[in-house]
């Protein structure tokens, strides 16, 4: 953990009086070492893991000069154990932080030297170090590091290898949960994924609520509301129907007529685009996080009249432009490139349109929120967005 | 491993529900505020209407981060932040001002420690509460949030597609 470990509960230490108790801390006070046993039971009985990572934070920031002393003090790992800490990914920090307060032994420990840790350690931790030993290995309450040949052995190397294990660890369960994110390999693209998948929800979230609002405000009589119940929003599939993409032959992503496409302008085509939403939703729009595509961007293109025109081909890279700025190169992803002008206050994209290239902008790695940004800095348009990919047949 | 998912699913589809409810309660408020200022409000429609999708959206993160309640840090900071808007829209400027000196200082310190914002960071800012958390509760209030944030937008999308019909 980095030093400055800031939590919640630290600031409402500082101001109480904005809390109310019950909401700020739900839980009891941070046991005491003995009775950290049930707690780790309770844990893992929630698979979810919703539940522990708060208390174990804030049990840590409480008693943070402690761990600090002592977490850099190297600990042992076996192998069972190992195995044992990938399974119960959700208990992981709760392994560690007990792994913390356990290991009070100075210096660098070899796998020879691991029972004179123990008995230098604690004795409640000890009694429960035998207990896990007995009973069943998930129960134990910290991580054994046990360096490999060639491997650093110091204190601070173990923690460190220590602490890499268990990010990756959390990078493998954020990687099941993002779509599209398993065939990323890096650290560095997986946390890009995650980040545009992250903006991509929030700028749907900002669509839909302006999509609620243009109802809601259309609608004077307040039944449909009241009509709705929750119980049925709940039961409804996790997919949406509205999100799924009906598909639609690729010839009209090539040349498709420009009507209803995205032809955006800042100030008055802005209810247009909204209201006819409902088909262009199904359509096209932003195609987010399936396998390959990150996202797909259908928008007319326009002249300097207004005049539509047949949607761009032979793009070889992607630039975005400004009248006034000129035009500089936004992102490039495996040599896909595309085109993107912003005229006045006309926005027009100019993607590559084919059966193929309907997807060559999805690769590239950070357009997703440059494109977000503008569209949502302009005038709060922030796209449509779908699940599932279009099927180019 | 079927019990695990069982659970799991179950815990989202209670998130789901509370979140429902609550959403709706307070899109009912809101078009009851809105019917009552209604003539107040139409003479400017496009500042009304930014206005008013600013506020359903403010009400779905606010009821999202109340059905998560307060275990989540990034449920409390939302629930914070959103608590203290209000104030700091209606107390003063003094403090935004000296809270934007603090943060100067702040960022020439960390400017001269070094280093160019990496992707953590900028997965920090985009996580609520997620500037004082080490990288992997980060990763975790990341994965919750993920899947918050994702049920939220189902939720709204079928709330929206009813209302439509």
């Amino acid at each position: 953990m980095d030093p400055p470990l800031i939590n919640e509960t630290s600031f409402s230490a500082a101001n109480p009086s904005s809390y109310t108790l019950a909401e700020i801390w739900p839980f009891p006070p941070p046991p005491p070492p003995p009775t950290r046993s049930g707690l780790r039971m309770d844990n893992l009985a929630d698979p979810d893991g919703s539940l522990e990572e708060s208390t174990l934070t804030d049990q840590s920031s409480g008693n943070g000069t402690r761990i600090r002393k002592t977490r850099d003090f190297s600990s042992e790992k076996d192998d069972s154990t190992k195995i044992v800490s990938t399974t119960t990914s959700a208990n992981d920090l709760n392994d560690s932080n007990g792994k913390r307060r356990k290991i009070t032994g100075s210096g660098s420990v070899k796998d020879d030297s691991r029972a004179e840790t123990e008995a230098s350690s604690a004795a409640n931790n000890k009694s429960a170090e035998q207990s896990s030993k007995a009973s069943e290995p998930p129960k134990q309450d910290y991580i054994h590091v046990r360096a490999r040949r060639g491997q650093a052995t110091d204190s601070h190397s173990l923690a460190e290898r220590a602490r890499r294990e268990k990010i990756s660890e959390r990078m493998n369960m954020l990687q099941d949960l993002v779509p599209g994110c398993n065939k990323v390999i890096g650290k560095a693209l997986v946390l890009d994924e995650i980040i545009n998948y992250i903006q991509s929800l929030q700028c749907q979230v900002e669509f839909l609520s302006m999509k609620i609002e243009a109802v809601n405000s259309r609608m004077n009589t307040s039944t449909t509301i009241e009509g709705l119940h929750p119980k049925d929003l709940g039961a409804q599939p996790f997919v949406a129907t509205g999100m799924i993409f009906s598909p639609q032959p690729t010839r009209e992503y090539v040349q498709g007529s420009q009507s209803e496409w995205l032809h955006m302008q800042v100030g008055g085509s802005f209810e247009r685009a909204l209201f006819t939403g409902e088909t262009i939703h199904r359509r096209g729009g932003f195609q987010v996080c399936n396998t390959e595509v990150l996202q797909w961007i259908r928008v007319s293109r326009t002249d300097m009249q207004g005049k539509k025109q047949q949607p761009y081909h032979g793009a070889e890279q992607l630039k975005w432009r400004h009248r006034n700025h000129g035009s500089r190169k936004i992102s490039r992803h495996g040599g896909d490139w595309k085109e993107m002008k912003i005229r006045g206050e006309k926005i027009v994209l100019e993607p590559k349109f084919s059966a193929e290239n309907v997807f060559c902008i999805t690769k590239a790695n950070g357009m997703w929120s440059f494109l977000m940004s503008i569209l949502v800095k302009l005038r709060g348009w922030s796209g449509w967005i779908h699940r599932n990919p279009p099927s180019p047949s | 491993m079927a019990s695990k998912h069982t659970i799991a699913t179950r815990h989202a589809q209670g998130i789901r529900a509370r979140f429902a409810s609550r959403f709706l309660r307070s899109l009912l408020r809101l078009r009851r505020r809105s019917n009552r200022f209604g003539g107040s409000q139409s003479n400017d429609e496009g500042i009304g209407k930014r206005i008013r999708t600013d506020r359903i959206k403010i009400a779905a993160y606010a009821s999202m981060a109340r059905a998560v309640g307060p275990r989540r840090t990034w449920s409390r900071a939302l629930l914070f932040k959103l608590r203290n808007r209000a104030r700091i829209h209606g107390v003063s400027r003094k403090r935004c001002l000296v809270s934007e000196k603090k943060r100067v200082t702040r960022n020439k310190v960390v400017v001269a420690i070094s280093r160019e914002p990496s992707r953590a960071d900028t997965l920090r800012k985009l996580v609520p509460g997620g500037d004082s958390m080490d990288t992997c509760v980060l990763l975790e209030e990341t994965a919750h949030y993920i899947k918050c944030l994702a049920t939220q937008v189902t939720v709204m999308q079928s709330i929206a597609d009813r209302l439509l019909l």
